[in-house]
């Protein structure tokens, strides 16, 4: 169990930035999410807490010391990756025995059967201990592999990606057995991922990066709800949130591509903090309401039947926005249709900056 | 536009196959997505159609005639890979021309089919660019311009967006489907992503270790799953799989599930005592078919919440089901945290039974 913090944290390879200025602060035992497209600086963030990357400038402090100088094995971490690194001739049994058996480790062997049938039995593989680790399924390899850094009870679990070669049943599995495996070790876990449903599923609190920067850091729920710019709110959902060019007038809002305008009243007027002129307004899939009567008329543009819900494309004009309807909604592609918007819901975004205007209210 | 007929493909590397005697009907101006994970054999189908692999046994047919020894230009199919295989030094426009001239047509001729095409697809304004300056999205839409100008009699698709973003392959997805629409070219799409499949085909193939699972229209795959493969193949988050076991008493009959000691009120068909009685039953239930609610209900059971995975315009919550778990859809928020006493159900018309011996869905009384 361990506290991280990272302070000031800038890396360059060759003339490319990979992180620049950046601060985080991981409490103990937080299931902690680095969240990003490819490119964002993530990994490198995760292996400069590994030690496995020095920082250009700022330091890493872990449990309140500087760790800068540290080697990998000092600040005793435990990475798991996405591609499993387990000894395919070895048996489940002595791939989880193997980094107790470092001779620095000097543990008695009662002490090593014990923590590996712990660790077996957090990650379910009691039964297959004595198969050798080419024999496993994909599932069954990457739980052998956080076994493999459960028996070492390092201060720090940092995970790059583990579940990403995984089929989207097995995902959903292991996102179940990690969130599981935080509360029954009460450890710290620096998780990084590109997936934000992964990201949504399991932190305590997601940073969102973007282009060596962060973006946001937040709980769940805020991320979703409270986007702190336009690319948190683009990148966190799915269906995506419709982004829409508008321009605001004593309360009422024009959308330009569009070409069609409502009023904005009460709290919704709060939430654009009183801007006036061009904005980006932010709208997700389920605010949008279709109903006969509704206020805005629309052509569907496209119809996904997504088993549980159907994703529905408005058309209104040069505009294209996505909402979901119940599955037994009846509707199909050219129909026209109404809608209106749930406008308490809705976000607005500095046309320039891209900023959510109710943070920067605040 | 064309039939495409496959009966008994056969297809073997070694002792091993790969295809199973795969037989399958394409109607005429049909969009038909082959689904499955990798290795099931959906891509190896996909190219013998195209003529790009040799089959082992049974017949391709394409409007009843058989094309398995021709030779694939010979085949008058149009294929969009996953990785957009553009010429990088011609542009937008010369690339989707590229096939048109090569069959030596007249220019005026190329020119009107080249600008129609790039209407369709909404490209007219990138025709003068090279690849290097499109973006994914664009370099896809040229290459399925490229793919459409010939007037194919069927178009072949392999993961044509899996290497976009998200919010890329949402809006490819929209279009895709409106393109198909207009054109009415038969379609071979192949994904192993089911969101994809639900949302573009007018039927989907699911297939798994070389062998057609179910063929049906997106709804019927996803309400009447013929198996437990179809069953946790399509749907997100998985349906839920679980030992059961119906308890008749008094008339009244009660669900048990795992080694719950409580069983849920249940007023729906169930498979025939004879169904399960050897080998006992597997219930299949989606995650939004579990209801959750915060006070007592006749039929409902109180279930202990264990993990909540709060994803945005939902969450998910796993219900403690003896040593297993049930994990239903809610709205957000809804379940305040793990350790929550909740009241749930299982909806009777959304629950599915299935063999524990051979996985295949089981027909259930007064059905």
């Amino acid at each position: 169990m361990a506290h991280v913090r990272l302070e000031g944290i800038s890396k360059a390879f060759g003339g490319e930035v990979a992180v620049s200025d950046l601060d985080l602060d991981i409490e103990d035992g937080q299931f902690f999410v680095l969240l990003g497209p490819t490119g964002a600086g993530k990994t490198t963030t995760l292996r400069l807490i590994a030690g496995l990357e020095r920082p250009d400038s700022g330091a890493v402090y872990i449990d309140q010391q500087n760790v800068n100088r540290w080697s990998p094995a000092q600040r005793d971490v435990a990475l798991v990756l996405q591609q499993f690194s387990l000894y395919p001739r070895y048996t489940v049994r002595e791939n989880l025995e193997f980094p107790l058996k470092s001779p620095a480790r000097r543990l008695a062997r009662s002490a090593i059967a014990d923590r590996v049938a712990r660790a077996a039995a957090i990650v379910r593989v009691e039964h297959l201990m004595d198969r050798k680790t080419d024999r496993l399924s994909g599932g069954e390899m990457q739980r052998v592999s956080i076994g493999r850094a459960i028996v070492r009870q390092p201060r720090i679990f940092l995970m790059d990606e583990p579940l990403s070669n995984l089929d989207a049943k097995l995902r959903e599995a292991l996102r179940a057995d990690l969130k599981d495996l935080k509360v029954k070790l009460g450890a710290t876990f620096l998780f990084v991922t590109h997936d934000q449903i992964e990201a949504m599923s399991m932190a305590d609190r997601i940073a969102v990066l973007h282009a060596g920067r962060i973006a946001q850091v937040g709980t769940p729920y805020e991320m979703y709800n409270e986007p702190s710019d336009v690319f948190v709110a683009g990148f966190v959902g799915t269906p995506t949130m419709n982004l829409l060019k508008a321009e605001i007038r004593d309360g009422t809002v024009f959308a330009t591509d569009g070409r069609f305008e409502f009023k904005l009243e009460g709290a919704a007027r709060e939430r654009f903090g009183g801007a006036n002129g061009p904005l980006t307004i932010g709208v997700r899939a389920e605010d949008i309401l279709i109903g006969p009567h509704e206020a805005i008329e629309a052509i569907a543009h496209g119809v996904e039947n997504q088993g549980v819900e159907k994703i529905v494309t408005l058309r209104i004009n040069d505009c294209l926005l996505r909402a979901t309807v119940p599955a037994a909604y009846p509707i199909a592609i050219e129909n026209r249709i109404r809608f209106t918007f749930v406008k308490e819901r809705l976000h607005g975004f500095d046309a320039k900056t891209g900023a959510n205007l109710r943070r920067k209210q605040q | 536009m064309a039939n495409i007929d496959l009966r008994d493909i056969e297809k073997y590397f070694g002792e091993n196959y790969v295809v199973r005697k795969l037989n399958l009907h394409i109607h005429d101006s049909e969009f038909v997505v082959l689904l499955g994970p990798s290795g099931c054999g959906k891509t190896t189908t996909l190219r013998a159609i195209a003529g790009l692999e040799e089959i082992d046994r049974g017949d391709i047919l394409i409007d009843g005639k058989a094309v398995q020894s021709l030779c694939p230009a010979d085949r008058d199919i149009a294929f969009v890979f996953q990785f957009f295989a553009l010429y990088p030094h011609l542009s937008a426009y010369d690339n989707i021309a590229f096939p048109l001239r090569a069959s030596g047509q007249d220019r005026s001729l190329i020119d009107a089919r080249v600008r129609e095409v790039a209407r369709a697809i909404g490209i007219e304004q990138l025709l003068s660019r090279k690849p290097s300056a499109l973006s994914g999205g664009d370099m896809q839409r040229v290459a399925i311009g490229r793919a459409l100008v010939r007037r194919p009699k069927a178009m072949l698709m392999d993961e044509p967006i899996g290497a976009l973003d998200a919010k890329l392959r949402e809006s490819m997805r929209t279009e895709l489907k409106r393109l198909h629409i207009e054109n009415r070219s038969t379609t071979i799409y192949v994904t192993h992503d089911q969101v994809e499949a639900m949302s573009l085909a007018d039927r989907i193939a699911v297939m798994n270790d070389g062998v057609l699972q179910q063929v049906g229209t997106p709804t019927e795959v996803y309400r009447h799953p013929k198996n437990l493969f179809v069953a946790q193949f399509i749907g997100s988050p998985v349906m839920n799989v679980l030992p059961g076991r119906v308890h008749a008493e008094g008339g009244r009959i009660k669900l048990f599930l795992a080694d719950a000691a409580e069983g849920f009120g249940f007023a729906g068909p169930v498979p025939p005592p004879s169904a399960g009685a050897d080998d006992g039953l597997i219930v299949g239930v989606r995650p939004e078919a579990v209801q959750v609610a915060r006070d007592k209900h006749a039929g409902y059971v109180p279930i202990e919440a264990h993990l909540i995975e709060p994803l945005g315009a939902y969450d998910i919550v796993d219900l403690k089901l003896g040593s297993q778990f049930l994990r239903a859809r809610t709205a957000s928020g809804f379940v305040a945290g793990p350790g929550e006493t909740v009241w749930a159900h299982v909806e009777e018309s959304q629950t599915h039974f299935f063999s524990s011996r051979s996985g295949s869905a089981l027909d259930v009384l007064g059905n």
